[in-house]
């Protein structure tokens, strides 16, 4: 990657400089996407042609003196569970009807067409975004650049995969419990989990309605805050979205962490058994680092963060379920065997086990208004561990294991993963930042100016050694 | 809810299926053996004291949290 920019930031600038023209861009990203998939397989489809016909059209505007803003010319892709005009949209299932993704773009797809990124491709993800990769459906499984026998995490796994390999600048992910900030954590890069009803789902096929969300993923998380300008509004297509003014996500990326008041969550968080130690003590090094760097750090108490888990786990199960019945009782072998093994769990749970978790969701709602009411930001570590092999995974560990991700899809709390260092096995360790309603500008700030004190963002794995 | 230690786990899923009209293969029928009362538990969690007289949370979250 030494001739091509590192970021979307500084392709953006190698654009507008003449550095780099976006068709240069785009064929190199194709090319290596091309080169890579047989290994990675971060794509279900790559779009050559109209990527190159978008390069070619951001190139004309820039000699236009025309610029739409940073993602003009910028190779980026979207999670294959999100409508594009230009590819097929496969949920990577057998099941979801072909003709549901020739409805056109959805609402963030458009958007990002407007601001003159370029569409390389459709991203591999787990099926319907929940389960595990089955090779039965003969669906290509994503895997992770640092390690290919291991897992980029999911759902949006060709997300993470494509941005840590460097095929993409950004792309977008969709979250129910994790799905972009698991891959972004696996994977060394950043991701972000906005505020529910901050950016729009429209067109995106659901899993849970009530936790769904639509983010981007980069690099860094400066990169994210681009993007998620571009994709953030209110749509009236989406009766989730919420009509709030978007605030400019730059513009407090200072790089100061002086002042910044850091809620550490450290009950459940930072002390359940199965956190890996190494996870434990790469986080906490973090969090020493930001208060050398001028942040103060206090403790904060979330007493139902576990059950709020659980509460986030049945509401994704009954919905996901009541979605999917149909397919369960008329076509079960379509499905991957993971995936239609999860959904069907979802026929063991009563209205009243779901009515309780949206109650459960009100406690621990107010319990996270609390404990963010004196600090700018939480700070737990995204995952328990680092990435998974896959051969010989089991899926319901999902289940069993604790988890830091899916509290947030509950409340609802925008959220962040970034990049924070390196297990001994050269595996990535992400560290995630939890902000208040509609604060992604805080939530970013903190990314970024941890990032501007340390340099695990600017590691790339290296792919020569998986054979590419 | 009942304590999930004392439910008769397969009767309940071959009732639970029946009614939701799921044909399952073997597989799946096992799988959902081994993992029903991993479900029944997370399910109990639920019932909290705190949640005893809590409201049910709105869809729209963050809308209402401004």
């Amino acid at each position: 990657m030494t001739d091509l920019p590192l970021t979307l930031t500084e392709a953006a600038a190698w654009l507008r400089s003449g550095r780099i023209t976006s068709v240069r861009l785009t064929e190199a990203l194709l090319a290596r996407s091309h080169a890579t998939q047989s290994v990675l397989s971060a794509f279900i489809t790559i779009t050559d042609e109209a990527a190159l016909e978008a390069a070619h059209r951001a190139d004309a505007d820039f000699a236009q003196g025309i610029d739409r803003g940073p993602l003009q010319g910028i190779p980026v892709a979207v999670k294959d569970i999100i409508a594009t005009a230009d590819a097929p949209t496969t949920a990577n299932s057998h099941v979801l009807d072909r003709a549901w993704g020739e409805r056109g773009d959805a609402t963030v797809v458009r958007k990002l067409r407007e601001a003159g990124a370029v569409i390389t491709g459709k991203l591999g993800l787990h099926e319907f975004a929940l389960g595990w990769p089955d090779p039965a459906t003969g669906f290509g499984i994503p895997r992770n650049p640092w390690n290919p026998a291991r897992s980029p995490g999911g759902s949006s796994s060709g997300t993470g995969a494509a941005i840590a390999a460097g095929l993409i600048y950004g792309g977008l992910g969709t979250d129910t419990g994790g799905s972009i900030r698991n891959p972004a954590a696996y994977c060394g890069i950043s991701g972000i989990k906005p505020t529910f009803g901050r950016v729009s789902k429209e067109g995106c096929v659901p899993l849970a309605w009530s936790l769904d969300h639509i983010g981007p993923m980069a690099r860094t998380a400066r990169d994210c805050a681009i993007m998620l300008q571009v994709i953030a509004g209110y749509d009236p297509a989406d009766p989730c979205s919420v009509d709030v003014p978007v605030p400019d996500m730059t513009a407090a990326l200072d790089g100061s962490l002086k002042g910044i008041r850091i809620g550490l969550p450290r009950d459940y968080f930072f002390t359940v058994p199965q956190l890996d130690r190494e996870v434990k003590t790469i986080v906490e090094t973090a969090i020493d680092q930001m208060a050398a760097a001028g942040a103060k750090v206090v403790e904060v108490e979330i007493p139902h963060a576990a059950e709020g888990r659980f509460a986030q786990v049945v509401i994704m199960l009954a919905e996901a379920y009541a979605y999917h019945e149909p397919d369960l009782q008329q076509h079960p072998e379509r499905y991957g065997k993971f995936t239609r093994q999860m959904f069907q769990r979802g026929a063991l749970l009563t209205a009243a086990d779901y009515i309780q978790a949206q109650r459960l969701r009100s406690v621990v709602k107010v319990e996270c208004a609390k404990a963010l009411a004196e600090v700018d930001v939480l700070i737990t570590p995204t995952m328990i561990n680092t990435a998974p092999l896959i051969e010989g995974y089991d899926p319901a560990v999902f289940l069993t294991n604790p988890a830091f991700t899916g509290l947030w899809n509950a409340t609802g709390l925008p959220a962040l993963s970034v990049c924070c260092g390196f297990s001994s096995g050269g595996l990535p360790v992400g560290l995630q930042i939890i902000g208040k309603p509609f604060d992604e500008p805080m939530v970013l700030k903190v990314g970024d100016a941890y990032q501007q004190i340390t340099d695990w963002h600017t590691r790339i794995p290296d792919l020569t050694k998986v054979g590419v | 809810m009942k304590d999930p230690d004392s439910i008769d786990i397969a009767a309940m899923i071959d009732k639970l299926v029946e009614r939701a009209g799921l044909p399952l293969i073997d597989q799946d029928r096992e799988e959902l053996l081994r993992t029903a009362p991993i479900v029944l538990r997370i399910a109990a969690q639920l019932r909290i004291p705190e949640v005893r007289y809590a409201e049910f949370a709105p869809v729209f979250l963050a809308a209402l949290e401004r």
